[in-house]
């Protein structure tokens, strides 16, 4: 795998520069990108399972693997109605969270 | 808030400290025994670590300063205290992938080899990853180990010895017990943290950052990724298809991962939400976090025009992930859904593996060489005539298969009775052949398992999919997985979902493999192809049991 080549994608230029880490070597890059994403998605995963009722976490595991998209925005539609705004405005609260700790070790 | 980089500085300061860190150790050990919830196990491994540093390690073994990866070990052991899910999560990982350098740095802080009151020094050849066991005083060796020889008969000589009393019988299993969410804690046996500590090690020493905003990113992303992985752990005690979810994703090739947190990282900004949001986007990912096992193809697919993917002919090729893009339209959500639905996309995957006479897509870009040919094996030799053993359609449950007449990986195409896997496709057949010519260097793996973590994780969790479903219609036969295999197979043989699973004592038996090719055909089109690819699913049967055989 050419990470050279990967990294030099206009999206993950983005988040490169956005962070100030264009002068990392590539490995050191790749890594930090795929931590984010990491701890991108277990955040959406626990503000998901945060709004959702406790009663109804098990409902969710259960689609989760099922197989049936519709079934699982469906369910999850009664607590959060529009998936794609909470998705992206937990995505950027993450990120921000981010920052913040960066400028602490700053 | 907690100030965190303090806490980092001090507990660096203890652990830089070798005495410190064997204070830190006594006081696990004590900790474990006051606490009166550890098993003996746990207290036992203790006792032994700092009683081997205090007064019976050799010279030669004895850290003056403990180095980054013991620091890093020692941190990751403590860590496994108080949350033991991340050994559930991340254990398999010691399978392979160790670095020898690794191993000898948990090797010096934990003596494992000292199994014996009779060995008198232990040295461990870093390249081989070979462990030579001397008598008291003398030069030569009086045996010599692979070193997860020595640590399953380890953890099988203490299992055996100390979890009777507790009600668990010699030999029995240690993942048959309860999880840890319950008391993580009491059911950790000291083979387990060291497991845990061994996976915990960062999978390559070099490249740390070297400016000032790489290392501040590092350490925000580890603060913010340790709080919300506590918080996982908790929320997702109790629910198993989405710790299977996030596992899988970590189990990702690092490309993948480049390729998920650069989108997902974009998507925070506005001004390319939009771009974000685009089905061809999700439909790009769903297929790259597919072709996970070929690697090279992510930055390939990057590379390409999204536009051009995403045409007419891609989609009625790929209705799976056009349809989970269009349905699933936020960013997150897309790789939320493309690791959700990364069975189908996987069994896709393996689909055209097993057609070579599949055309690449125009719009695709062509496999490079090291992708098409990832493995070159020598062709298996030319034999007589296996005898394969006839399958009862009916047998009974519970009975072991019987004794294969040879070996799977002995077994040679002949005519009229060529072996389903090796007439699959080549490229299967080599990637199969490869895993069990692996496993003849370690004797004591599942040929099975083995073949299966060569596999991208994806279609691992594909199979293991087939095989949760196989145990969900049929859950008596969840006594066979759990009843046949030993302490000493769970460390070599977890899958990816964290459970100790040794495939092959199950699917030697002829009719859990012959279930399990019912249920895959029938669980979608996907799963079906696979079969009829493998001659049906006699065919995936025979398949299943020949490869198991050679454990036997």
């Amino acid at each position: 795998m050419n990470l050279h080549d990967l990294l030099k994608d206009d999206l993950t230029q983005t988040l490169i520069t956005e962070f100030g880490i264009e002068n990392e070597s590539d490995d050191v890059k790749a890594r930090l990108i795929a931590k984010f994403g990491e701890n991108i998605l277990g955040r959406v995963v626990l503000e998901m399972l945060n709004t959702l009722p406790a009663d109804k976490r098990a409902g969710f595991d259960t689609l989760v693997g099922s197989g049936d998209p519709d079934a699982l925005k469906a369910y999850l539609s009664p607590y959060i109605p529009d998936l794609d705004r909470f998705l992206h405005e937990e995505t950027r609260k993450e990120t921000d969270r981010i920052k913040l700790h960066m400028r602490d070790q700053a | 808030m907690v100030k965190a980089p303090e806490k980092r500085r001090a507990r660096s300061t203890i652990t830089q400290n070798t005495r410190d860190a064997l204070t830190t150790m006594k006081g696990l050990a004590r900790a474990s025994e006051a606490s009166g919830g550890n098993s003996l196990v746990e207290q036992d491994a203790y006792r032994n670590a700092v009683k081997g540093y205090v007064s019976e390690t050799p010279p030669q073994f004895l850290p003056i300063e403990y180095n980054a990866a013991q620091q890093k070990a020692l941190e990751a052991l403590q860590k496994l205290d108080t949350n033991a899910a991340d050994y559930t999560k991340k254990h398999h990982h010691i399978i392979r992938g160790l670095k020898p350098k690794d191993r000898q740095s948990i090797l010096n802080l934990f003596e494992v080899p000292r199994f014996s009151p009779h060995v008198g020094r232990t040295q461990l050849d870093p390249t081989t990853g070979m462990i030579s066991v001397f008598a008291p005083g003398k030069k030569e060796p009086m045996s010599v180990h692979p070193i997860k020889d020595a640590l399953t008969a380890r953890a099988a000589e203490i299992t055996a010895k100390t979890e009777t009393p507790h009600g668990t019988e010699p030999g029995q299993d240690a993942m048959a017990a309860p999880t840890p969410t319950t008391s993580p804690e009491s059911t950790l046996s000291w083979e387990k943290r060291l497991a845990g500590a061994l996976a915990m090690l960062p999978e390559d020493e070099e490249g740390p950052p070297t400016t000032k905003a790489g290392a501040a990113l590092k350490t925000a992303l580890e603060q913010s990724g340790a709080v919300v992985q506590n918080a996982l752990d908790k929320s997702c005690a109790t629910l198993p298809r989405l710790r299977k979810v996030l596992a899988l994703y970590n189990g990702l090739p690092l490309w993948a991962k480049v390729v998920t947190g650069g989108i997902l990282g974009a998507a925070s900004a506005t001004a390319v939400t939009t771009v974000m949001a685009t089905p061809v986007t999700l439909s790009l990912l769903s297929f790259a976090v597919a072709r996970g096992a070929s690697g090279a193809l992510g930055g390939a697919l990057f590379a390409k025009s999204a536009s051009k993917i995403f045409d007419a002919e891609y989609a009625k090729e790929y209705p799976v992930f056009v349809a989970s893009a269009q349905t699933f339209a936020g960013v997150a959500g897309g790789l939320l859904f493309a690791m959700i639905f990364g069975n189908i996309a996987a069994s896709e995957y393996l689909h055209s593996l097993l057609n070579p006479t599949h055309a690449p897509h125009p719009a695709l870009p062509p496999l490079s060489p090291e992708i098409v040919q990832p493995i070159t094996p020598e062709p298996p030799p030319a034999m007589p005539a296996p005898e394969l053993v006839p399958i009862n359609p009916e047998p009974p449950l519970l009975v072991p298969h019987p004794e294969p007449a040879i070996p799977f990986h002995h077994i040679p195409s002949a005519e009229g009775m060529t072996p389903p896997i090796i007439a699959g496709d080549e490229s299967v057949a080599r990637l199969l052949q490869h895993a069990i010519d692996g496993s003849i260097h370690e004797p004591w793996a599942s040929p099975l398992n083995e073949a299966l973590g060569t596999l991208p994780h994806n279609l691992q969790a594909s199979f293991i999919e087939v095989f949760w479903k196989t145990l969900d219609v049929h859950p008596h036969l969840k006594e066979v997985l759990f009843a046949t295999h030993g302490a000493e197979h769970w460390a070599w043989n977890a899958i990816p979902d964290g459970t100790a699973a040794h495939f092959d004592a199950v699917f030697s038996q002829p009719d859990f493999a012959e279930r399990f090719a019912h249920v895959a055909q029938s669980s979608s089109p996907s799963y079906a192809s696979l079969v009829r690819e493998f001659g049906g699913v006699e065919g995936l049967k025979s398949a299943l049991i020949q490869l198991t055989q050679h454990y036997h």
